[in-house]
């Protein structure tokens, strides 16, 4: 994994977006975001509702315009892309979303919508080849039923059409595909196959995902690395295991701690945050996460968000006291219930 | 432990023109006072219909074929052996002479039995304040004058963690996770014996549901309710409940305490629904995903519901149900294969 590390795909810098509202208000979606994404690997993006992650997505795939920063592909910015370029890139970037419902087109049958990429493409890189048999051999690769090509989606069950959505994704051959949420709307056991399909397909195809979702366990079983996210800003990043062992930013431990899980020989305490995420409309100065924070002092009230830094190697978090965060959250646990 | 709800053998069928829609295929569950049940199953394993039957609020589309409840010593209704063919008129009228009448049912629900919906923002009415909708439910069952009630609705909001003077905001100013711990204040103004919480935090985020699962944690040791929590996680189960019943096809597949249920797991598709979980602890191994689809209630296969995805099945399985056998004390399954344990 650490010779794929070298070769950096996707880099975002400084990366920006504000939703302009009424009264000269802005809502700071993604406030100044940096990660990169090496080849081969998958990024977890984690975080609660609003805290901007599907916003990065969409910015990423350019389905919205970007405020301000870059995002570097192959260490090109593609904000600056020709259009020849653009439709490049659309090839080898693609998405796949988190409602299999919505995402697909009622109108359309499964092999209407499998098609239209290839047809989009078809004098460039698919020049003379027959497209049936292109769909058909997608389908072979992913396992759909080559009998259902001639159906409509709602003919589908919700897994089946998330295989489509994959499928669809994956037809250009791309190099890098944002997964939205891919399985937050699926029954358990559909979920189990729908994260195989994505681990195998990645493994197959040398695919670099960057992972969406806020199900923390799900995000650790596919990702080698995880970047947490509150309020727009990312406040830990660090390889899966050494994110889980050794947990830094007060809110990443809050919500590691939040997850009920399966574990029958101890009750494990909790550290239960107060209050709601505030809103992300013109944010307060200094730290964004500090009116929940069971460690803030005064100082991270005002001045400048905390920076992310490097701790330890590959291990960035941004947080005063990111040191000393892990021992006192278990002074913080045993008195949590009180709290609330 | 003495029993405080007990459904035995519930059918219940949901028609309409096009199809007809198997929801429970004979339903047989018991709480007992101060007992808290996790009721687990994927979409369409019939866990919200059988809360609806124990508060006898199904819609018109549904009929209860067979099967009785009885609540407290209260016979809910007794439908044994009801059928299909009767008219509608003729339905409603056998529900309320095999059952306490409707308005007897009116004075237990919301009272004994108060339910949490999972959807914060269509349970409550936007165009009332919080306040007035909690005072409601005491001025109904306590007899509480409006402003006793008003007052009393600020003490059951602080209870839950918010502000008393927030009883004349309207549930648009609240958030989402505000707004569920709202619908738990309502529900629990009348200390009700029993309360059915239909998935109380899908719709939320998880540090809001960390908040809402350690506040009925909270109120089921000091109001020594009993509860039925319906869910799809099985990590909610295990830090809330002390039983456990599996759900599959509108049966139940595997019951027991959570120990006896999570350690050693018997039917094969309990099984699955564990191994298909990815883990917060431990090696990242493959996912083990169930095949196949989950069973149609409109075209339910013949035999065990579970057989066509079931990689242990033999002939039995295919034209005969299992019938829960008892493992032990505390661990029942329906499946053929578990005896002795597979």
């Amino acid at each position: 994994m650490n010779e794929r590390k070298q070769e950096p795909l996707l880099e975002a810098v400084h990366l920006k977006k504000y939703f302009s509202l009424a009264k000269k208000k802005k809502l700071h979606a993604v406030d100044d975001v940096n990660f990169t994404i090496y080849r081969g690997e998958t990024l977890g993006l984690v975080g609660e509702s609003g805290c901007g992650k599907s916003t990065v997505g969409n910015v990423v795939m350019r389905l919205l315009p970007h405020t301000d920063g870059e995002l570097l592909y192959d260490g090109k910015n593609i904000f600056d892309a020709t259009k020849e370029e653009k439709k490049e890139y659309c090839r080898k970037m693609q998405i796949i979303f988190q409602d299999p419902y919505s995402s697909l087109n009622p109108r359309k049958t499964i092999r209407a919508i499998l098609r239209e990429a290839y047809e989009i493409h078809a004098n460039d890189c698919f020049k003379g080849e027959d497209i049936d048999k292109l769909v058909e051999r997608l389908c072979e690769s992913v396992s759909i039923p080559l009998n259902l090509l001639d159906h409509y989606p709602h003919e589908l069950d919700g897994g089946m059409r998330q295989v489509v959505g994959i499928a669809r994704a994956l037809s250009l051959e791309p190099e890098f595909i944002v997964c939205d949420e891919p399985v937050s709307s699926l029954d358990v056991s559909i979920q189990a196959r729908i994260i195989n399909l994505l681990i195998d397909m990645k493994k197959e195809r040398n695919l670099s995902y960057l992972f969406i979702s806020h199900d923390l366990s799900v995000v650790r079983h596919i990702s080698d690395r995880i970047a947490v996210m509150y309020l727009g800003q990312i406040v830990e990043m660090a390889e899966t295991d050494e994110l889980f062992k050794n947990t830094m930013h007060p809110y990443s431990i809050a919500l590691l701690s939040a997850v009920p899980r399966i574990n029958l020989d101890q009750k494990v305490s909790r550290i239960v945050l107060k209050g709601d995420v505030p809103s992300p409309v013109d944010p307060k100065p200094g730290c964004r996460f500090a009116p929940r924070c069971w460690m803030a002092c005064e100082e991270c009230f005002d001045g400048q968000t905390p920076p992310l830094r490097e701790v330890s190697p590959g291990h960035f978090v941004a947080c005063k006291f990111a040191e000393t965060s892990a021992e006192k959250a278990k002074s913080a646990e045993t008195s949590s219930l009180d709290k609330i | 432990m003495e029993q405080l709800l007990e459904i035995k053998d519930l059918r219940v069928q949901f028609k309409t023109e096009r199809a007809t829609s198997n929801a429970l295929n004979g339903v047989t569950l018991s709480i007992g006072k101060g007992e808290s049940l996790g009721l687990v199953g994927e979409t369409g394993a019939g866990k919200t219909t059988t809360a609806l039957s124990i508060l006898r609020l199904l819609p018109d589309a549904a009929r209860i074929l067979d099967g009785s409840i009885t609540f407290d010593g209260q016979n809910v209704f007794d439908m044994t052996g009801a059928g299909n063919d009767l008219s509608s008129r003729q339905y409603k009228k056998l529900l309320e002479k095999q059952g306490i009448s409707e308005t007897e049912m009116r004075k237990i629900r919301g009272n004994k039995i108060a339910m949490i919906f999972q959807n914060p923002l269509t349970a409550l009415n936007p165009v009332f304040t919080v306040g007035e909708q909690i005072a409601m439910v005491l001025r109904v069952h306590r007899g509480m004058g409006k402003r006793e009630a008003m007052e009393y609705a600020g003490k059951l909001l602080e209870q839950v963690g918010i502000a008393s003077y927030r009883v004349k905001d309207y549930p648009g100013q609240f958030s989402g996770g505000m707004r569920q711990r709202v619908g738990i204040a309502a529900g629990i103004a009348c200390n009700p014996e029993l309360l059915i919480a239909d998935e109380p935090t899908t719709a939320l985020d998880v540090t809001i549901q960390a908040q809402i699962l350690e506040l009925m944690k909270q109120l089921q040791t000091q109001h020594k309710t009993s509860l039925l929590m319906i869910t799809h996680n099985l990590g909610i189960i295990s830090e809330l409940c002390q039983k456990v019943a599996v759900m599959y096809g509108g049966q139940i597949i595997e019951y027991g305490t959570v120990d006896a249920v999570f350690r050693d797991p018997l039917h094969p598709y309990t099984r699955g629904l564990l191994g298909a979980l990815p883990n917060l602890e431990g090696d990242r191994e493959r996912l083990v995903a169930i095949p196949g689809k989950i069973a149609d209630p409109q075209n339910l296969p013949n035999g065990c519901y579970f057989n066509p995805r079931c990689e242990h099945k033999c002939a039995v399985c295919e034209s005969k149900q299992p019938e829960m056998i008892k493992i032990s004390d505390d661990h029942f399954v329906a499946c053929f294969q578990a005896k002795g344990g597979v």
